[in-house]
């Protein structure tokens, strides 16, 4: 189920949560847990069985690993653990990937079914096991609430991803209060909002501008590529915002995954900022273990590769996601080279503006899986023979023009810290949950509309 | 942030998502929409196969968005919101000036206009009767003084251009796009608010008919013309843009004409019989162009009381049938084939059993640029 959906919206979410409140604190979580089950059951239930059973192996290897002293029997179990979870990873996600990259494409009559949510699941449940084995979390001794952590449908499909450590506490020791579900709601409207609002129309500007069929210019075809770096931030943070939002409405406090991260002024400050969850389980998980930044130089940029390379292909199966990641591993690896006392030395709105140059190249090696459309519309951006922009094209990006600044502002941080300022005030107090209505209204209308399709050849 | 009072604005929120809720458990649903043509979702039935391949989940859904409480006025809400951020320009509808609802141009891919103008070549140059042909362009192309100030470009003239060379001497090609264009207020030729011409501008192109025929039209101060007011086209059910007002449809009739309509569907065989060519039931719906000849149909046969005794063959889509009345001043019998309905047979294969005087091709160029079925001419 989508949060981005009418029947998530106004019928699984209002029945859950007043089904939650009407039940006595200890069958809450059994509550979510059934209710987690049936939202990640809804269009694939045959997912159901996969997800289920990583979360009982898991939990019970996790009981093992804790009732062990020996190190060896606890490295064999941590050792399954990984093998299964990463295993199902990657025959799910990678099979179709490998085999055609060796050239073997043909064995697979289709592309294999992803769980849903399986790179987030997977990567939560490894970072239990690991923490476990590591002894910096006790293992979960309730079954349910082990299953309800990781299967917690607010950020099951999309992140963040939730350490176990984190939520630990929260699971049997949470506070649920008026104002954390109000706050809640907000959060949850205002990621719907940047979901339906933005993310998908500046998602059509970019479809728009790479179906048009005679080039777009050198203006168009960056101004493409600006459309997808919006549409992407806002649909991944306003997912993360509604996860955010509906983990407050039962008394979850979920962390931070995006801290505008096109306000950053370095590559290493836009990673610090996007996705944060995904970039410290790396840190934690891969980095730190692999020896970081203390075992020399060399070893330093062979873990900052591997880091990235794990990191690109863990955002999609293909060789351009790997790119996507080494590209930055070479720009970071760069900032290092260089020195942050000499960067300092840029002026800041300079910094600014090549960092976001950077990440908007970089969205371009994500968005294109093929690499000939790849190096076609990097040359688009790079050469004048396509002229500043094409007629067509500039129709596109001048409708767009008024609601892509909007984006522009809504990606930087000035709108928010003005109302923090303000947050006193009583019209920031009252006008809140007023705006965050007109969100959900117009993010409604947005959503029914997709569902409205004339049929214009009706026969009388 | 610390609300001062959270518990009125959580509740607030609560309620409005129970309150949609119990709107749409509450209000009746509808059958059918109005303004999508469109029979909407029935209620699902539970079973476990659905469950298993996952039908279930998608007509539940479709159930849901199908009969959302206001479901019209969202699609309004979400159309104007669309207008006000400037992005109408680029949506299937553009809205111009004094209530225009264009079509958005018709896509640069030329391959299936190509494929059609060889079938059509093909089909004309095996034929021993005259054919003729008329592509209606879009109304974007011709009213462009309503247009707003930005909008993509209308292929409309290159493209008829395109299919006209390709057609060459094969057939009796009709310049409407010509004739629209010289006149004075094209704005009176199509609908504002439908996707077709006007019956004005269906007489436009009848008379560059009798033109390229050589024969005198029928003037216009021979029909009585009668106005009914409130029709809202299939550009306005698109647009969502529910404010804009309607159109008026004009009923040309000739008083000394008569005529016996038979309209044949796909697999019945048994057609439906009408005194005269127009529907006047259809007057009563918002869309109200079905009132020309009843909608799409196979094949519709007209037998009149004109002096001619010629027979006439009509291959068309949806814009013939305004055309219709004033063709039938000139034939004694007319067929009217529809090849998205019209499956049994070729039309070369019927015009065996039934030969005609003359063959007519009447096309908007968004079927000729979009529809594949024109290959069953031959």
């Amino acid at each position: 189920m989508s949060f981005a959906g009418l029947v998530f919206l106004f019928f699984f979410l209002p029945v859950v949560l007043v089904g939650y409140y009407c039940l006595p604190r200890r069958w809450r979580n059994d509550f979510l847990l059934a209710a987690n089950l049936v939202f990640y059951g809804w269009g694939e239930p045959w997912f159901l069985p996969v997800i289920l059973l990583t979360a009982v192996v898991n939990w019970l290897i996790g009981r093992r690993i804790a009732a062990c002293a020996e190190t060896s029997p606890r490295r064999l179990w941590l050792v399954t653990a990984l093998v299964l979870d990463l295993g199902l990873l990657v025959v799910f996600k990678y099979t179709g990937f490998v085999l055609n990259t060796i050239g073997l494409g043909q064995v697979l009559a289709g592309p294999l079914p992803l769980p849903l949510g399986i790179s987030f699941y997977t990567f939560q449940v490894v970072s239990y096991v690991l923490d476990v084995y590591r002894k910096t979390t006790p293992a979960e001794k309730s079954a349910v609430s082990f299953a309800t952590y990781m299967t917690f449908f607010p950020q099951l499909i999309a992140g963040p991803i939730v350490r176990y450590e984190e939520l630990r506490g929260q699971l049997d020791g949470r506070e649920e209060t008026w104002n954390k579900i109000a706050n809640g709601f907000c959060l949850f409207m205002i990621g719907l909002g940047k979901k339906m609002l933005l993310a998908n129309p500046m998602g059509q500007l970019w479809d728009g501008l790479r179906a048009l069929p005679d080039g777009v210019g050198i203006l168009g075809a960056w101004m493409g590529a600006a459309a997808f770096t919006m549409q992407i931030y806002f649909d991944f943070s306003g997912y993360s915002d509604m996860a955010r939002g509906l983990g407050s409405m039962f008394g979850f406090e979920i962390p931070v995954n995006f801290r505008y991260p096109y306000a950053a002024q370095s590559i290493k400050e836009f990673w610090r900022r996007w996705h944060i969850t995904l970039s410290q389980w790396f840190r934690d998980y891969v980095y730190i273990p692999l020896g970081g930044s203390r075992c020399g130089k060399v070893r330093t940029f062979v873990n900052l590769f591997i880091v990235w390379a794990l990191t690109g292909l863990w955002h999609g199966a293909a060789w351009n996601y790997v790119l996507w990641g080494l590209y930055y591993f070479v720009l970071l690896a760069a900032e290092r080279l260089i020195g942050e006392a000499r960067l300092a030395r840029v002026p800041r709105a300079l910094r600014h503006v090549l960092t976001m140059i950077l990440v908007v190249l970089g969205w371009v090696l994500f968005a294109i899986e093929d690499f000939g459309a790849m190096t076609a519309y990097l040359h688009a951006m790079f050469s004048l023979s396509g002229g500043l922009i094409g007629t067509q094209a500039a129709v596109w990006v001048l409708s767009y023009l008024p609601l892509f600044a909007v984006a522009v502002l809504a990606a930087l941080p000035l709108a928010a810290r003005l109302v923090q300022r303000k947050e006193e005030t009583r019209l920031v107090r009252c006008g809140a949950p007023v705006w965050c209505l007109l969100l959900l209204a117009a993010s409604c209308a947005a959503l029914v509309a997709q569902s409205y399709n004339p049929f214009l050849y009706f026969r009388f | 942030m610390q609300f001062r009072h959270p518990r009125p604005v959580a509740l607030l929120f609560v309620g409005v998502l129970i309150g949609a809720q119990a709107a749409f458990w509450l209000l009746p649903h509808r059958s059918f929409s109005e303004n999508e043509k469109r029979v909407l979702a029935q209620a699902p039935t539970v079973s476990v196969e659905g469950i298993a391949d996952g039908s279930l989940f998608e007509n539940v859904e479709k159930y849901l968005s199908d009969h959302f409480p206001g479901r019209d006025g969202w699609v309004g809400v979400n159309a104007y919101l669309e207008q006000a951020e400037g992005r109408g320009a680029v949506s299937s509808i553009i809205r111009g000036a004094d209530g225009w609802l264009f079509s958005a141009p018709l896509s640069d891919d030329r391959q299936i206009l190509q494929d059609n103008m060889q079938a059509i070549t093909e089909f004309a140059k095996a034929q021993s009767v005259p054919v003729y042909m008329m592509a209606v362009p879009t109304s974007g192309a011709v009213v462009e003084d309503k247009l707003p100030a930005l909008h993509l470009a209308y292929p409309d003239a290159d493209m008829l251009e395109q299919a006209r060379r390709i057609a060459g001497d094969s057939l009796h090609w009709l310049d409407v796009m010509g004739a629209f264009r010289s006149m004075d207020a094209p704005e009176t030729l199509y609908y504002r608010t439908d996707h077709h011409w006007t019956t004005e501008g269906a007489y436009c192109a009848y008379r560059l008919l009798m033109q390229e025929m050589r024969k005198s039209a029928v003037m216009r101060d021979d029909f009585s013309v009668e106005r009914v007011p409130d029709f809202y086209g299939t550009s306005y059910s698109k647009s969502g843009l529910w404010l804009t007002p309607p159109d008026e449809i004009e009923l040309w009739t000739d008083p000394d004409l008569q005529a016996m309509t038979r309209v044949y569907d796909g697999n019945s065989q048994e057609p439906v019989v009408q005194k005269g060519m127009l529907f006047r039931e259809y007057l009563d719906q918002a869309d109200k162009y079905p009132v020309f000849l009843s909608g799409n149909h196979a094949r519709v046969h007209i037998e009149t009381n004109a002096e001619s005794n010629k027979r006439l063959l009509v291959v068309k889509d949806s814009y013939a049938h305004a055309l219709t009345p004033f063709l039938a001043e000139e034939y004694s019998t007319i067929d009217l084939i529809d090849l998205r309905y019209f499956k049994r047979q070729t039309i070369s294969d019927w015009l065996q059993e039934h030969p005609v005087d003359d063959i007519l091709l009447v096309y908007g160029l968004s079927s000729l640029a979009e529809d594949k079925n024109l290959q069953w001419l031959a």
